[in-house]
């Protein structure tokens, strides 16, 4: 943990941009978008950082899990198996909520040849909240608003000169290193100011007691299944919540036939899709709207997936709120059920 | 953790069988010989590739050994889909593709104790490795009892091994249909209603089960009513699925996934699993 001025981090943001792309939040046009900010030209040409550019609706997890990947390639009978050689890259200015879920998608995704070789090219920068955004309950679900680890540098703004760097990986250490930053060691009050930070920072999000009823509901078993068939003629199976979602990782595959060839792809592919079950005998585990949303929820959201991912699904971020035209993303839905 | 792979291995069917009119069996000879696959267990699956129409998944209906030559892949499909439709229309020597053995086959205690094989339909496909090595590797001439259920005596299918094993010390093969025509003269009716004698008739301990998802159901409450205990009975659940390694997510069953958890399960472990049967489940409850 060092201390730095703020102009250290658009140092390390150049020292960073040479070695790799650097991807960046940014507004474009009327959306916060991730921006590959690098570009073609000289790495002095970086814009200063955003430090209050929000959370981008589309959620980090595409650069490691892209919505459409090929993975196998043929010609007549000949198949080939196809696997990313990715330039290193950094994401620079990831909130707590999706670094969460990148640490919760590396156990999900542990075996995926694809995934593993995209994630090892990553380098991750977090930025940690200091107050709470509009419709985030990371601090709800154990996953903000400051991260504590899955990082390679986390940054907190102490104030609008110093900037306190945590070190989470052989990585980041190395990276500021090669920047040739300024760096003081951080002191027991610069300790006790970041403490501060994170505090009012955990401060600023309004109380939400319904969260923590609504999950003892669910892993009690005490929600009913007329409460789950209610909320089902509000999902329109538009896929916006799955599709955003930064821990949402499953995939449908599709052989797509070309002449002479073809290639088997995969896609991003969402549960409350009707199809997403059904068997080609036509029976179907989830026949209702109503049990889709109840399984997704509960994947989301049940204490069970703790024994295998360490975590609940949810980290909180608010992106299927956001986008729900049926207003019943994540918080509308824990309001209800704990209600 | 080892990282999976996609690519499946070059196979060529070698030999069709038919089953029945809308099913039949599929012999595959892989280019090379692949160790898993020959040390594959029953009940343990396998995904068919088809370029251009994608993998799905079937029950390996015999393991190389006594059944099958080494380096080959032994599947009973029927035709129900696109995949499957496909498949029907290849001749012999056309090229596909094989991944796995995947999942969780029955459990390895199950050979040397009497046990109660139900199968309903198709469902058959996915316990006749079991069957054939049980037969083969049960202590003596220890019970082996098959009830078999199918909607009308021209559906049934392995009938071979049905013929094979009623010449077997010590195995019996309980037929029922719940169409009959003039040819047959055995038990008519639903298989649930059978499974009491077949019970007795084989002293069977242990109880294993396939079958579509309502008879899966009903079968499994009707031999826990017979006094088979939870940790006794186990069914082998299916599911669409696209992976096969747990990673596509089509075929959870609540935070359990039916290709790498399953496809066998014991009745203990569905009963923490309310959305085994899904549908069936509530509407089982529900009277």
């Amino acid at each position: 943990m060092v201390l730095a001025g703020r102009g250290a981090v658009d140092e390390l943001r150049a020292a960073l941009a040479a070695q790799r792309a650097l991807i960046e939040p940014r507004w474009q046009g009327d959306g916060i978008e991730w921006v590959e900010t690098t570009g073609s030209g000289p790495t002095a040409a970086l814009a200063p950082f955003d430090w209050d550019v929000g959370l981008p609706l589309p959620s980090p997890k595409r650069f490691f899990f892209p919505p459409r990947e090929t993975l196998l390639r043929w010609h007549g009978d000949a198949v080939e198996e196809v696997l990313p050689a990715p330039r290193p890259f950094a994401l620079f200015g990831l909130r707590s909520c999706d670094v969460t879920a990148i640490a919760y998608q590396d156990r999900f995704f542990a075996a995926d040849p694809a995934y593993v070789r995209r994630r090892a090219a990553a380098f991750l920068v977090v930025v940690q909240c200091r107050t709470a955004c509009a419709g985030g309950f990371c601090v709800d679900v154990d996953a903000g608003p400051f991260a504590s680890s899955g990082f390679d540098l986390a940054l907190t703004l102490l104030s609008d000169e110093r900037v306190l760097l945590e070190v989470g990986s052989a990585e980041g250490a190395a990276a500021i290193a090669a920047a040739r930053l300024r760096t003081e060691p951080a002191d027991a009050r610069t300790r006790t100011i970041r403490g501060e930070v994170e505090a009012a920072a955990r401060a600023s999000f309004p109380p939400r007691p319904f969260i923590a009823r609504a999950r003892a509901r669910l892993d009690a078993g005490e929600i009913r299944d007329e409460e789950w068939q209610a909320l089902g003629p509000a999902c329109l199976a538009c896929t916006g919540c799955t599709s955003l979602c930064p821990t949402c990782s499953c995939f449908t595959m599709t052989d797509e036939v070309a002449a002479g060839g073809g290639e088997r792809v995969r896609y991003w592919d969402s549960c409350l899709l009707e199809g997403f079950q059904r068997e080609a005998s036509g029976h179907h585990p989830a026949p209702r709207p109503g049990d889709r949303v109840r399984r997704f929820w509960y994947h989301k959201l049940s204490a069970d997936f703790v024994r295998e991912f360490g975590r609940v699904g949810c980290v909180g971020c608010g992106r299927c709120d956001v986008t729900c035209p049926g207003s019943i993303g994540a918080l509308r839905v824990l309001e209800r059920l704990g209600a | 953790m080892s990282v999976v792979s996609f690519l499946p291995h070059a196979a060529r069917i070698a030999a069709v069988e038919p089953e029945s009119a809308d099913t039949r069996t599929f012999v595959l000879r892989l280019d090379t010989r692949v160790a898993a696959l020959d040390g594959a267990r029953p009940g343990q699956f396998v995904l068919l590739s088809l370029l251009g129409h994608g993998e799905a998944a079937f029950t390996l209906s015999a393991l190389a050994g006594p059944r099958a030559a080494p380096g080959t892949v032994v599947v009973t499909v029927r035709r129900v889909g696109s995949l499957t439709g496909a498949l029907f229309e290849l001749p012999v020597g056309a090229s596909v593709g094989v991944r796995g053995p995947f999942g969780r086959g029955f459990p390895a205690d199950l050979w040397d104790r009497p046990t109660l094989w139900v199968a309903g339909g198709c469902g058959l496909s996915a316990l006749v490795a079991g069957i054939e090595h049980q037969i083969d590797v049960r202590p003596g001439d220890a019970p082996v009892t098959l009830l078999y259920g199918a909607r009308e005596p021209a559906t049934r299918i392995h009938r071979a091994a049905l013929a094979r094993w009623r010449e077997r010390p010590g195995v019996d093969v309980v037929e029922c249909v719940e169409r009959p025509d003039a040819s047959w003269d055995g038990r008519v009716g639903v298989l649930v209603d059978f499974i009491g004698e077949a019970l007795v008739t084989g002293r069977a301990e242990r109880a294993a089960v396939c079958g579509p998802p309502a008879m899966l159901l009903a079968a499994g409450r009707a031999l826990g009513r017979a006094g088979l205990a939870p940790e006794n009975v186990f069914a082998a659940v299916e599911r669409y699925m696209k992976c096969g390694t747990g990673l596509c997510g089509h075929c959870y069953v609540n935070d359990r996934y039916v290709c790498t958890d399953g496809p066998v399960f014991s009745w203990a472990e569905l009963q923490q699993l309310p959305d085994a049967f899904g549908a069936e489940h509530v509407a089982a409850h529900a009277c």
